[in-house]
């Protein structure tokens, strides 16, 4: 998610570079995400360029709550929107957007505002 | 010397809101601790607490990623660091216990299964569920055996159990439920015998029955999950299709020599089903059966409790089960490799649109006769006595007559180096299975063949590629060397 001093105005899709298929309580391209790091230094730079910033990332979860997992602190970045979609068979429910305390012990659910 | 080090936008903050910052070092550590002095705020996002760079902290140098090198790696005037986030998240859904009744324990259970209730992830709930669980095991053989016993003494409530064998003594190297005394028992009151010695409290449900396509389903359908311990394609394909259509999970292993598989299929639950692995069974007699290719005794614990474990993080819905990935354990290596196996979306069973809906004859799917059709234990070639011999066969009665009047043919040995030298019979020619199609142009045309084998099984396969192969005069020896041994020639070893 781009955009400048808390505003996103532009979403960029990664892919997701986990490709396994899905196995019930197992790990795999349905309940996980990795972003390339390449991928990802190559967004920035290009919203560098145009004068925006990564604000944050935005992932669902399938058939769960749209709240940070463990996995989701333990590999979380300071200063960013995590926003959660909850998809509940194919359909999103839910969205709540997170940030990371600095000292990286929890998520804090944030206000999120849409505006035209 | 100063290293220019570009800070990603989420670390900004804490380096002044600064996007690249020069900082002194000699090699990337260096760099890394002096700019984590100078910008403390960076620190616990970049290092746990263990000093180690975070795994989802990637750092380049001129975009080369450093893990190759190490963090020693020098870094030289123009050089420019990177820090560059390796963004993951998800979240797993949650796998559900299986069983969704619990069943009050007793203080004469709650002492015994003490040291699973102080187990966090078992816990009173977790043991509960498994009294409550209903386990149905096919087989009671090399698998079997180590799963009913650990699953009763883990406190399964009810186990019903498939097995139409009796105790044979060449199963006691592996069938560990089964002991000396028990020879030419029926291998479920063996079993029950020594399950209800373990833990009383069992439910124990016998089924003296081959599993079929006819009474499948009716056996399953009152069972929480399933226990594959069989040995042979036909059965196995059986249970698969029975268990994906009554929507129960099915806990497979095998064995064979000195390797073991194991793994869970449960479509209905997110996961592949046999088939979706498997589409086809193999050519009939490609895939050598234990009792045709030895098994070592010790891979039946070591893939049986596998199983076992799988079963009991089903029944509490606990730790990541063994879905979608086939373990395979080469005891000679002392090696486990994981496969994945995806599920098929054109699977003929749990496929979206699925070509097979109910039990079919899987003994003329797996390309099998019926004469030596499979059964659910370790010996499971089961061969034709003297009564219903086929057009082919001869009996070890006639061959004895034949030896005995001197007749003109040749007796070929079709077994494993390794059974020849267990126990012959005098003056056949050795020929292996399968050497056989390289050799059996040593075998000649004009002369009556008669083939042996352990029991038949593979002397019958031998004899059609003969037949294949334009040779007229074929004879199998039905029973094989164990039939002449039985029944002619008592110095003969059986086993």
């Amino acid at each position: 998610m781009l955009g400048k001093d808390g505003v996103i105005t532009e979403i960029v899709s990664a892919d997701n570079r986990r490709t396994d298929l899905p196995a019930a309580g197992g790990e795999s391209a349905r309940n996980r995400y990795l972003i390339d790091p390449l991928v990802y230094m190559k967004i920035e730079r290009e919203a560098d360029k145009r004068g925006m910033d990564v604000l944050g990332i935005y992932h669902s979860h399938p058939d769960v709550a749209a709240r940070p997992s463990q996995f989701d602190l333990d590999h979380a970045w300071p200063n960013f929107s995590y926003l959660i979609v909850s998809v509940v068979k194919g359909k999103a429910v839910e969205s709540n957007s997170w940030r990371l305390r600095d000292d990286r012990s929890a998520f804090d659910q944030e206000a999120v505002e849409i505006s035209e | 010397m100063a290293i220019k080090v570009t800070i990603p936008t989420a670390l900004r903050r804490f380096a002044n809101g600064q996007a690249t910052v020069e900082v002194p070092g000699g090699t990337i550590s260096e760099v890394l601790g002096n700019l984590t002095t100078e910008h403390a705020q960076l620190r616990p996002h970049l290092y746990s607490d263990d000093g180690k760079l975070r795994n989802f902290v990637r750092v380049y140098v001129n975009d080369e990623d450093i893990r190759a090198k190490g963090d020693d790696a020098q870094v030289n005037e123009g050089d420019e660091i990177s820090i560059v986030p390796s963004i993951a998240g998800g979240n797993l859904a949650k796998l559900d216990p299986i069983i969704k009744d619990r069943a009050k324990l007793t203080n004469e259970e709650i002492k015994r299964y003490s040291r699973h209730l102080i187990l966090p992830e078992v816990g009173v709930e977790g043991q509960e569920r498994i009294k409550a669980a209903k386990v149905l095991l096919i087989g009671s053989g090399g698998l079997g055996s180590p799963i009913a016993l650990y699953l009763t003494a883990a406190g399964v409530g009810t186990i019903g159990m498939v097995e139409f064998d009796t105790v044979d003594f060449s199963n006691l190297q592996r069938q560990i439920i089964h002991f000396t005394g028990d020879v030419g028992k029926h291998k479920l009151k063996s079993a029950e015998e020594k399950l209800k010695a373990i833990n009383p409290n069992l439910n124990f449900i016998p089924y003296p029955v081959k599993i079929t396509s006819d009474n499948a389903l009716d056996i399953i359908k009152d069972y929480d999950l399933v226990l594959d311990g069989t040995d042979n394609f036909p059965t196995r394909y059986l249970v698969n299709d029975a268990c994906v259509m009554l929507k129960k999970p099915n806990v497979y292993g095998s064995i064979f020599r000195w390797e073991g598989m194991a793994s869970v299929f449960a479509p209905h639950l997110g996961g592949p089903c046999y088939r979706c692995w498997y589409p086809e069974p193999p050519p009939p007699g490609l895939v050598p059966s234990c009792a045709e290719g030895g098994v070592l005794g010790v891979i039946c614990g070591i893939i049986g409790n596998i199983q076992a474990n799988e079963a009991v993080k089903l029944i509490i819905g606990k730790g990541k089960p063994l879905m979608g990935r086939l373990l395979r354990f080469d005891a000679m290596d002392m090696s486990f490799r994981e496969y994945k196996i995806p599920r098929d979306p054109n699977c003929p069973v749990c496929g979206k649109n699925p070509t097979v809906t109910k039990l079919i004859d899987y003994l003329e799917f797996c390309g099998i006769g019926r004469g030596e059709e499979g059964g659910t234990s370790g010996d499971s070639i089961v061969e034709k006595k003297d009564e219903g011999l086929g057009p082919d066969d001869i009996s070890v009665e006639t061959l004895k007559k034949m030896r005995d009047r001197k007749d003109d043919f040749v007796l070929v040995d079709v077994r494993n180096p390794d059974e020849f030298a267990i126990c012959t019979i005098d003056g056949s020619v050795k020929l292996p299975l399968p050497e056989l199609p390289q050799r059996f142009q040593e075998l000649p045309k004009d002369k009556l063949i008669v083939l042996h084998c352990k029991s038949g099984g593979r002397s019958g396969r031998a004899l059609k590629f003969l037949r294949s192969q334009g040779y007229g005069k074929l004879k199998n020896v039905a029973g094989g060397i164990n039939a002449w041994a039985e029944r002619i020639d008592p110095n003969v070893p059986q086993y």
